[in-house]
């Protein structure tokens, strides 16, 4: 199943951003940082890409500090556009 | 025994701080939130749970302006060293402990800080309107002892943000968080440092300060922080800016289990009790012949912190006999505040300090009193 993986500013936002997008009835999973990402934060969360949008919403209401969001590519990652 | 010293720390801990300490050392403790493994990730939690709790707490909209350090001190120094720079004017108060004096006195000797010392009134009362005539068009910041540690007297924060305009207003919380409410966005507190080990009932060794969101502060630590490793310079995001190095976890756990307890009681229950303690001890205290009190006779607006002479008797004195004879634990001398006890005119010599908290019970504060009783009989 392909998921795709979200990088933050710091494990605080990392944690608060698991809560936002629990919070908001969605799955996530908290994983370590794959090794291809040039990461910011030892730790990541993966969500399923349907979810992409709502997953946005409910991190933007918050104050976190999202970096980047990626899809699996090959052997490793590609940045997806996220506004 | 009788523990009365509780403006140095508050002791003992309720069973749950000492729960939560004891789980994390044998269930929790790996640090957080630096390997991606399933114990460092619930040590992690643990550091953000204690952060968001503590937000809240402060009435502070995000949870990462709150900076974690070992103490109080520790967070003015952030604060003072980080962000004054050479010329810079700084209004203070005479009540403030040597964790302002000290950093700001070294400001002035490297840094040409300018600083003007407003003094209280002899029962250790601020004015706001003082304060006030005291800025400048070069005041930088206004640090404020939220509550003194000599005679428990609170300062009117509410009414020095209104005098000082615009100006950064630092709040030193060291005596007051868990005692008295504060909410730092709606009270324009732009700073605020904060012991973890005394009102929040925390373990020694956690504190912390709270910067208001864009206010830029110099690190004094650099370092390590489980964030952004492939490069050598430091974060520049909030908290891992200031966080360098392994935290506290244990003592991070126990003080999130310090604000449950008061949660639990609620502030106006700790309050309440606290204000109940400073009167029982101003009444029977002020009641003892040769007994002098100093500071405000009003116990709803000051700490449960009496500061006190026997005639006849050095504080040293008094202090070693209600130890020795009575197990009773206060507190001789200048308590770190050499300033605060000029204005009250008990410099150098200082005063025996007798502070309660909610962790003290009727009883005791009765049985304190008749110890005093004995002690100035002799």
């Amino acid at each position: 199943m392909i998921r795709f993986v979200m990088i933050f500013a710091s494990i605080h936002d990392v944690m608060a951003a698991e809560h936002a997008i629990q919070d908001g009835g969605l799955w996530c999973d908290m994983i370590p940082t794959p090794r291809q990402l040039s990461s910011d934060c030892g730790m990541a969360i993966e969500i399923a890409p349907d979810d992409l949008e709502q997953a946005l919403n409910a991190i933007a209401e918050r104050p976190i500090r999202l970096v980047s969001v990626y899809r699996p590519s090959g052997d490793g990652f590609t940045a997806i556009e996220t506004r | 025994m009788i523990y009365l010293d509780q403006a140095a720390t508050s002791f003992p801990k309720p069973p749950s701080v000492i729960a939560a300490v004891g789980d994390h050392l044998a269930n929790l403790g790996a640090n957080p939130g630096r390997s991606g493994h399933s114990l460092s990730v619930q040590a992690a939690r643990s550091v953000y749970e204690c952060r968001e709790r503590l937000a809240r707490f402060i009435g502070a909209s995000d949870a990462r302006q709150i900076i974690f350090t070992p103490n109080a001190t520790t967070g003015l120094n952030l604060v003072l060293l980080g962000y004054l720079k050479t010329g810079d004017h700084v209004v203070t108060t005479s009540m403030e402990h040597n964790s302002v004096m000290r950093p700001l006195r070294h400001l002035r000797e490297t840094r040409d800080v300018r600083i003007t010392v407003v003094p209280a009134d002899e029962k250790g009362h601020i004015s706001a309107t003082e304060i006030g005539a005291a800025v400048g068009p070069d005041t930088r910041m206004v640090v404020i002892n939220h509550a003194s540690n000599i005679v428990g007297t609170i300062a009117p924060i509410a009414k020095i943000r209104k005098a000082i305009g615009e100006i950064p207003l630092m709040v030193d919380a060291a005596q007051t968080l868990g005692a008295i409410p504060i909410d730092v966005t709606r009270e324009g507190i732009d700073l605020l440092a904060f012991s973890g080990h005394k009102g929040l009932l925390g373990p020694q060794g956690i504190g912390g300060v709270y910067l208001r969101p864009g206010f830029e502060v110099k690190p004094l630590i650099l370092g390590g922080t489980g964030s952004g490793s492939e490069s050598d310079r430091q974060p520049s995001t909030l908290p891992d800016l200031y966080e360098s190095g392994t935290p506290n976890g244990p003592g991070i756990a126990g003080l999130a289990a310090g604000l449950d307890h008061l949660l639990q009681l609620g502030p106006d229950v700790v309050r309440a009790r606290e204000a109940e303690y400073r009167r029982r001890l101003r009444e029977g205290l002020s009641s003892i012949p040769r007994v002098r009190l100093y500071g405000s006779s009003d116990a709803d607006a000051a700490m449960p912190v009496i500061a006190m002479r026997i005639d006849g008797l050095s504080p040293s004195e008094i202090t070693l006999r209600l130890d020795r004879d009575h197990n009773l634990y206060t507190r001789s001398g200048l308590q770190c505040a050499p300033e605060a006890h000029r204005t009250l005119g008990t410099f150098p010599e200082g005063t025996v300090r007798v502070s309660a908290g909610i962790m003290n019970t009727p009883e005791k504060i009765a049985r304190a009193v008749d110890a005093v009783r004995a002690v100035a009989k002799t």
